[in-house]
């Protein structure tokens, strides 16, 4: 992706960034504006209707860049969240005053339609479910989380029950185990915004450890 | 539950990688107990139309129960119409509050009131653990702990069971209720960097902080007017702007009464603007302060979500108790309103419902028709299975479905749109209305059709709730009959569960039916023929019917005459040769033979004028015919059309 572009130290640290989270749209903060880069910029500029313009980046070089003042995020972020992106939202991690070197950049917050807190992306009326779905050998199990609200449930049993209860939730993003996409699709249809984890995640002692240290 | 958990670590080991940390509001994790619940299946929900409309504009059942106050009420009661109870006990003590509620109004409409003012406590609440908590939401919260307090003190006053539990498992948090409405100020900005958040009197260095900015100020004024004194320029003012700060400006006409000393910053048009040394000192002291007074707010502010925080559980209960409050609340409403009655829950196989009226077909009719209201009486004993024939158009579907929805809303335990109803609990509702195809998926109709209907006989129980509605239409007639024939045997006569069903269908030959088996009963929607016209009564009767008068319907439609016409010989014809003849062989080829030579004939049409045309053609012989004459048969024809 982008090979052609000429690595100054900001788009190092851009690209560094973007790696963690490549099918996120990442949001970077610079200074008072978020702004999107290369491919995510194309992306954004379209969905967002926003323009599309070209930042220099060293001699004779550009990259795309569409971006938005800071403060106009709740207006956008719902927009992208709506057309089904990952949004990863790269922030300023230190004071530019107090630096004379690039400032310090993470990413704050990777906002999905499942895990969504701000208003502008809820439905007041609906629940915003996130569920992760697991195929056990002889069963299949569900957990599902607003986090919204904090309510956090789970359930257990054939694809049947597991498909009844996903259409009444109605969740906004489903989690399952990387490859197993054909599985899902089989039994519960297509119509989910779905996304795969590593299978590590899906192993009983990280789930049961991750689960201890939360309660 | 191992699937479960792996599940649920999934989740929280997204979050991580989602970079939510501060998830302190997920306090609990809870099990979905299946055997609490009506099990209800998808296609159920959907061709019941509980949450959603299978058509575009369409009504469900939420959107004509939904009278709720609250966010979390909504949420709540969406989440109990697919998740109907099963337990005599939760769903008589829901009832009991929703007929306290419609008894004593007055109660209701303080409660109702207060509701009002709450708001949506549940995610306000979840902001506080993720620190995203506005001024604007902490005083919100504030304002539904304090509408608390009198709706927990009227519930418990109350003279019901489940008001007085809610009563008391309503959280008053006081302590944080009163120290917001102390500290923070009762209209403050949206976001904690605006200042002014904190109110006087709380800290302090605060107090002394905005007493330096604001008597600053003040100084500033008096120095305007000192040095406009000193000076004799009477339109000398002081303004502040973010580039240069406090400056003294001076209009271009006093420009030379300038003292020396002052420092010019800048020109405009007509004006000049200076700064003096005394100005820059209390510039720099006000807007210190200013920056001080922001951190400090922030600090303050922060410290009291953080306080927030450990309230959290305590809250989420509050929050879910008022859902609770607001639903049954909303039930109460909805009775009122549309008139709906208290259901009689009783553990049994009876389900007895007297003028039962369809919840959202009622609600969508043109002002002044009445619905048709019916009763419908199933028992396991004697009258497990109603088939029910009558005309397209009569309402079968209707009814079908008003049983069901009636039954569910009893279970809600919401009231009834119906006279009287008894309803022996339900534990399964199974549903196969409609037809819906799945072709993207490679399922035909009828494909789709069996998978449901075997999914229902596989998992029938004592006590469900069956409805077929059409069973077996999307294939050959023969084919449909016999199968419907068979399923309905075979649940009449399963040897464990009699589940009570009701069959909707066009084939009149199962009414037969009734005469072999015990427990089946035959039912039409009536309607009455005068003068060949149909006029549905829409009104369920014990016995079959004959006719299902589907030309008429495709007549109403608007199918062309002639296609209505034809339709009608073969119909005649077909069901006296069948009376002769028995079920077994239509004869169909005869049917086709006599209409050879018709179908394309421009004539067929049964329009008199063209039958003479018709027969003027006919009967002229070209061979002998001149020019002149043919022209003047042509005009007799012409004349003929005119109609003279």
């Amino acid at each position: 992706m982008a090979k052609d572009v000429v690595m100054t130290p900001m788009m190092k640290q851009y690209f560094e960034l973007k790696e963690k989270h490549p099918d996120a749209v990442m949001l970077f903060r610079c200074g008072d504006f978020y702004e999107t880069y290369s491919e995510d910029a194309i992306t954004a500029a379209n969905i967002l209707g926003i323009t599309l313009t070209k930042r220099a980046n060293g001699q004779a070089k550009h990259v795309e860049m569409a971006g938005f003042p800071f403060h106009a995020l709740d207006t956008y972020l719902p927009k992208l969240i709506r057309a089904g992106k990952r949004v990863a939202i790269c922030d300023q991690l230190e004071d530019p005053k107090l630096t004379k070197k690039l400032v310090k950049r993470g990413i704050t917050e990777l906002v999905t339609p499942g895990v969504a807190i701000n208003d502008n992306v809820l439905s007041y009326k609906e629940n915003n479910f996130l569920a992760a779905v697991h195929f056990g050998k002889s069963a299949c199990g569900i957990a599902f989380l607003d986090i919204s609200t904090g309510e956090f449930l789970t359930a257990e049993g054939p694809t049947d029950y597991i498909d009844k209860l996903l259409n009444n939730f109605a969740p906004k993003e489903v989690l399952f185990e990387r490859g197993k996409q054909g599985m899902f699709e089989g039994n519960f249809g297509n119509k989910f915004f779905t996304f795969e984890l590593e299978d590590w995640v899906f192993t009983e002692t990280s789930s049961r450890e991750r689960l201890l240290k939360h309660f | 539950m191992k699937n479960g958990i792996i599940a649920s670590g999934a989740i929280l080991q997204y979050l991580d990688m989602t970079q939510h940390h501060q998830i302190g509001h997920i306090t609990s994790l809870s099990r979905i107990e299946e055997d609490r619940y009506v099990r209800l299946d998808k296609f159920t929900v959907r061709s019941l139309e509980l949450l959603g409309s299978m058509n575009d504009g369409g009504t469900s059942l939420l959107n004509v129960i939904d009278k709720t106050i609250s966010p979390m009420g909504a949420r709540l009661l969406k989440r109990w119409v697919v998740f109907p109870l099963k337990d005599e006990k939760p769903i008589n003590e829901r009832l009991n509050v929703v007929e306290f509620f419609f008894r004593d109004p007055d109660f209701k409409e303080f409660v109702e009131e207060k509701l009002h003012l709450i708001g949506d406590l549940e995610r306000i609440v979840s902001k506080a653990a993720v620190g995203r908590i506005s001024p604007r939401e902490v005083v919100q919260l504030k304002v539904a702990l304090q509408a608390i307090e009198p709706i927990k003190n009227a519930c418990l006053n109350a003279d019901n069971e489940s008001l007085r539990k809610i009563g008391e498992h309503l959280n008053l948090c006081e302590s944080i209720r009163d120290r917001i409405a102390r500290e923070i100020k009762n209209d403050p900005p949206l976001m904690v960097n605006k200042g002014g958040v904190i109110a006087d009197g709380i800290n302090a260095e605060l107090d002394e902080l905005r007493q330096i900015a604001y008597s600053g100020k003040d100084y500033l004024l008096k120095m305007q007017q000192r040095e406009s004194e000193l000076t004799e320029i009477p339109s000398l003012k002081i303004a502040y702007n973010n580039v240069f700060g406090y400056y003294i400006e001076v209009r271009n006409t006093h420009k030379d009464k300038v003292p020396a000393e002052w420092i010019r910053k800048q020109t405009l048009v007509n004006a000049e603007r200076y700064i003096t040394q005394e100005l820059k000192e209390y510039e720099e002291k006000i807007l210190g302060a200013e920056d001080k007074i922001l951190s400090l707010e922030t600090k303050l502010y922060s410290d009291l979500v953080i306080e927030l925080a450990e309230y959290i559980p305590a809250i989420q209960i509050n929050a879910t108790q008022i859902a609770r409050l607001d639903c049954l609340l909303a039930f109460a409403n909805v009775a009122k309103e549309y008139r709906y009655i208290r259901p009689v829950i009783e553990d049994s196989n009876i389900i007895d419902i007297r003028q039962g009226r369809h919840p959202v077909i009622e609600k969508q009719l043109p002002v002044g028709e009445k619905y048709v209201a019916n009763d419908v009486l199933l028992d396991a004993d004697s009258q497990q299975i109603i088939i029910i024939t009558g005309p397209n158009m009569a309402g079968k579907s209707a009814l079908l479905r008003q049983t069901a929805l009636i039954t569910l809303m009893a279970q809600i335990g919401c009231f009834v749109p119906a006279e009287s109803a008894r309803i022996g609990l339900v534990d399964k509702i199974f549903t196969r209305v409609g037809a819906s195809d799945n072709i993207s998926v490679g399922e035909s109709t009828f494909m789709v059709e069996m998978n449901e209907a075997a999914d229902i006989l596989n998992n029938l129980s004592p006590r469900s709730l069956v409805l077929f509605d059409e069973l077996g239409r999307g294939t050959s007639t023969y084919d449909g009959i016999s199968i419907a024939w068979a399923i309905v045997e075979h649940i009449h006569e399963h040897p464990k569960a009699k589940a009570r069903t009701l069959f909707a269908t066009h084939y009149h030959e199962l009414n037969e039916m009734e005469k072999s088996f015990k427990r089946i009963k035959n039912y039409n929607v009536s309607v009455k023929e005068v003068d060949g016209k149909v006029i549905f009564l829409r009104k369920l009767e014990r016995g079959g019917s004959e006719h299902s008068f589907g030309i008429h319907v495709a007549k109403l439609a608007g199918m062309p005459k002639s296609i209505v016409k034809r339709a009608n010989t073969i119909l005649n014809q077909l069901e006296s040769d069948n009376r002769q003849q028995g079920i077994s062989s239509k004869p169909t080829a005869e049917i086709a033979a006599n209409r050879d030579g018709m179908q394309l004939s421009f004539f067929q049409l049964d329009d008199p004028v063209l039958c003479q045309v018709r027969d003027e053609i006919l009967n002229l012989d070209v061979n002998n015919l001149t020019p002149l004459e043919a022209l003047n048969k042509l005009n007799d024809i012409k004349k003929i059309v005119r109609g003279k």
